[in-house]
């Protein structure tokens, strides 16, 4: 079977389909560039965004500045966040939320005029947090996804729906030149010719089997990245959300939220009838941190004490109807699920119902600076696919922060970078060498062989077990070695079936296993080499925080194209 | 649970054909569920879309037993038959979402900025009422699964004209959105001479604030005769339909 390729050029293309994405689409369009905007999904913005709560931290009740949050930021992070970036989030926030009106998108403004008053619709102050800044949406995340996506239409920018990213391409000077992407629906190759290119490929949760994530974030692009020669941080950092959906299968793993949202009157009881969170956190019980909360839940699961389907039960009986009330205006999707889930009683919390942890975030990723330069002549990247803002833990509120105020960095960086940059020698031949490495496992033909599907499971099977939110050294060991026997052994043996190459959803996947593989070698390896507990990386062959390790795992490649580890003093310049 | 699956198998250049699987599943399942073990166990080459499987993304509308609806939260049933929406097809359930949005691109205008209508934020603030406020929110919870769409007797994929419900939707959302210049006379004559307001893009919407209910009671108000006469006159007003759903 031969499968076609199509050559294009552009000056700057945005990988990843989120807000980040959008946001830096956006204003590298406007200030003059031919930009193209690449996303694996086919929702208009979907990503991650989509997905998301819509809350957002800002700094505005009085007396909150950019200083404030700055300490609250990195507390929560453990110190070890990038405190340039930080900053620049902190200090920012207000003004690139604001700035949001200019996309096509009305604020919620009667949820921000209410703010710290006793309206409905706001919650009280987030863990961690040292003034009330949530701004919550009624819409979720779907007013911010529907106004960037008008904006992008409306600006013309070209749109790639459906298109994954395989390998990114660089010319014999070490610059950024182009990518290759396979287009899903047309069953297709696409060579991008490009000068700068700016990745937002968002987070790693499809790695597990239960992530409140969507299906796209399997975590592609730290293995592009890592491929084409940049460095990579914080790789162990994976934070986990304590109450998720146990079933249906489709639904396992989507978010309901943690205890504060439902109000004081929540008991979390596992399988034996007994409550079980004053032994995580004597003080605060179920209103414990989401790590806290999700180690918790999972530790009892994992021991044996869940209930027989490997759930937890939360009773809220005895709930306040106000905040039932409240949940359903600030949450309606949410609310929506857990009605079609456990039905209307246990829906309005009148019955217990079951949950599950799920991986939440990725802390981890990309290292970037304050430019959001990766160390590549060309190469940006900016949102949950970059390290150092959230450090070893993120704080509610601040994904949508960071996006916010950095996806139109990125934006302005790659146009500042495409306008003075000389054009980078572009190879077309060995574009189209590349292109038929990555096509020829895909026509392989083998007799005992694995579908790429199979292979995907394995790996969130190996992950989810071993690299949860409590972890040991022989697990984190042992999933490594698991991870490069399938990369060594099962996946020269995969192959595709299907000999139709539009919409084949089993050459997708069999695009995404190798990249899979090697971003989930990069968290194991990172997790072997933390030897201490900080924020959401908790090992309970090293459950103290360590002095010593006030300081980043960084990945870089070899000269073997191996893995190279090692630590790296936190970047601590603070921005003047 | 047994169930029995019929589902269509097809791209637009061979005659489709419905395959029939037989299969025990749990009961809790959704048809999402069965499609992913269709892909799994039974044909490598079933093509279907998804990505947030908890009714966000709005990427997995299809037809189930003659009810077009998400199929993530859709329950199974002893006896199902799957289709896709009845807009051009990719493959088997898959269809071409990013035509529709092109056709869609046409019609939309240049954005603005806000500071070429407003002074200051707070002048913005003051400009927007209460009731802008809620329309706009009601208008942006669509999710774009272009159920819409399939419904409309009106939209043709290949006609230019006639942007079809989520046309109507966005271009409403634009109008309503202060932050925006309201769209031409010219834009909004088009709609209201096109919709014949049957209100049946709006019967199977499943979003859950309706938003396509509110934008076509704001076309309704348009004083464009021929939409009011069809709106007025017509069997099927939307508030008629407001209620059945």
């Amino acid at each position: 079977m031969k499968i076609p390729y199509e050559k294009l050029t552009f000056d700057i293309v945005v990988l990843g389909g989120g807000a980040a994405g959008s946001l830096a689409a956006i204003r590298a369009k406007k200030l003059g560039a031919n930009v193209a905007f690449v996303t694996k999904e086919s929702a208009l913005v979907g990503g991650a965004t989509i997905m998301a709560g819509g809350g957002t931290s800002l700094t505005q009740s009085p007396g909150d500045n950019g200083d404030v949050f700055f300490k609250d930021i990195m507390k929560s992070g453990q110190q070890i966040n990038d405190k340039g970036l930080v900053h620049m989030v902190a200090d920012n926030c207000m003004k690139a939320f604001y700035d949001l009106e200019n996309c096509d998108l009305l604020l919620d403004r009667d949820n921000l005029k209410h703010q710290g008053s006793a309206s409905m619709h706001t919650v009280k102050q987030g863990e961690g947090h040292a003034y009330p800044r949530a701004y919550l949406d009624r819409r979720e995340a779907l007013g911010f996804c529907h106004g960037l996506a008008k904006t992008i239409e409306r600006l013309q920018i070209p749109r790639f729906t459906e298109t994954i990213a395989v390998k990114i391409l660089k010319d014999k000077d070490g610059k950024l030149c182009g990518l290759i992407c396979y287009s899903v629906i047309e069953g297709k190759y696409l060579i991008i010719e490009c000068k700068a290119l700016v990745m937002a490929t968002g987070g790693l949760g499809a790695l597990y089997e239960e992530t409140t994530n969507s299906t796209v974030l399997s975590g592609t692009g730290f293995a592009l990245a890592f491929d084409a020669g940049t460095e990579l941080k914080d790789m162990e950092m994976v934070q986990f959300m304590p109450l998720c959906f146990p079933y249906p299968k489709i639904r396992r793993g989507k978010i309901i939220g943690m205890c504060s949202l439902l109000g004081p009157s929540v008991k979390l009881y596992n399988g034996l009838g007994e409550r079980y969170m004053h032994k995580y956190d004597p003080e605060r019980k179920e209103f414990t941190t989401r790590d806290i909360g999700a180690r918790g839940n999972y530790t009892e699961i994992k021991e044996g004490r869940g209930n027989p389907d490997g759930t937890i039960t939360v009773d809220n009986r005895g709930f306040d109807p106000a905040i039932l009330n409240r949940w359903k205006t600030a949450n309606p999707f949410r609310y929506r699920q857990c009605v079609q889930t456990y039905g209307k009683k246990a829906g309005n919390w009148e019955e217990p119902f079951e949950a599950i942890p799920a991986q939440h975030f990725f802390m981890g990723g990309i290292k970037i600076n304050t430019k959001m330069e990766t160390g590549i002549p060309g190469l940006f990247a900016v949102g949950e696919c970059t390290a150092g803002v959230h450090g070893a833990n993120r704080l509610s509120g601040v994904a949508f922060a960071e996006i916010f105020s950095l996806g139109p960095i990125a934006g302005q960086s790659a146009f500042d970078y495409f306008k003075d940059a000389q054009a980078p020698k572009f190879d077309e031949k060995a574009a189209e060498a590349a292109v038929k490495a990555v096509e020829k496992p895909l026509e392989r033909h083998v007799a005992k062989g694995y579908r790429p599907y199979e292979i995907k499971q394995m790996i969130q099977h190996v992950v989810s077990m071993n690299l949860g939110p409590v972890r040991v050294g022989p697990e984190i060991e042992s999933a490594i070695k698991e991870l490069e026997n399938i990369k060594d052994n099962i996946i020269p043996k995969m192959y595709v079936s299907d000999g139709d190459p539009r919409y084949s959803r089993e050459r997708l996947d069999a695009l995404e296993v190798p990249l899979m593989v090697e971003t989930a070698l990069m968290v194991a390896k990172s997790a072997a080499m933390r030897t201490e507990s900080r924020g959401s990386h908790y090992r309970t062959d090293y459950p103290d925080k360590d002095p010593a390790w006030l300081k980043n795992v960084v990945i870089s490649r070899g000269k073997d194209g191996g893995m190279e580890l090692r630590t790296e003093a936190v970047a601590g310049e603070v921005q003047a | 649970m047994k169930v029995k699956v019929n589902i269509y198998k097809g791209t637009p250049d061979s005659k489709g054909k419905y395959v029939t699987y037989n299969m025990d599943v749990p009961a809790t399942d959704m048809v999402l569920d069965i499609l992913e073990k269709i892909y799994h166990e039974y044909d490598p080459s079933l093509s279907y879309r998804y990505a947030c499987g908890i009714a966000r993304c709005g990427e997995c509308a299809m037809v189930i037993n003659d009810v077009p609806c998400l199929a993530c939260e859709r329950q199974i049933e002893p006896e199902m038959t799957i289709r896709p929406l009845d807009l051009p097809l990719i493959k088997d359930t898959v269809i071409n979402r990013r035509q529709v949005f092109d056709h869609i691109k046409e019609i939309l205008p240049e954005p603005g900025d806000i500071d070429d209508i407003y002074d200051s934020f707070e002048e913005m603030d003051e400009a927007t009422s209460h009731r802008k406020i809620e329309n706009s929110i009601r208008l942006t919870t669509c999710f774009e699964c272009m159920i819409c769409q399939s419904m409309c007797p009106r939209y043709r994929s290949d006609d230019q004209g006639f942007p079809g419900p989520l046309g109507l939707l966005f271009l409403t959302q634009m109008n309503e959105n202060p932050a925006q210049r309201p769209l031409s006379e010219k834009d909004l004559d088009m709609l209201a001479a096109s919709c014949v307001g049957c209100g049946k893009c709006a019967r199977f919407c499943p979003a859950e604030k309706k938003p396509l209910h509110l934008a076509l009671e704001l076309l309704k108000h348009h004083p464009a005769k021929a939409v009011t006469a069809h709106m007025v006159d017509g069997k099927t007003t939307v508030q008629e339909v407001d209620e059945s759903v």
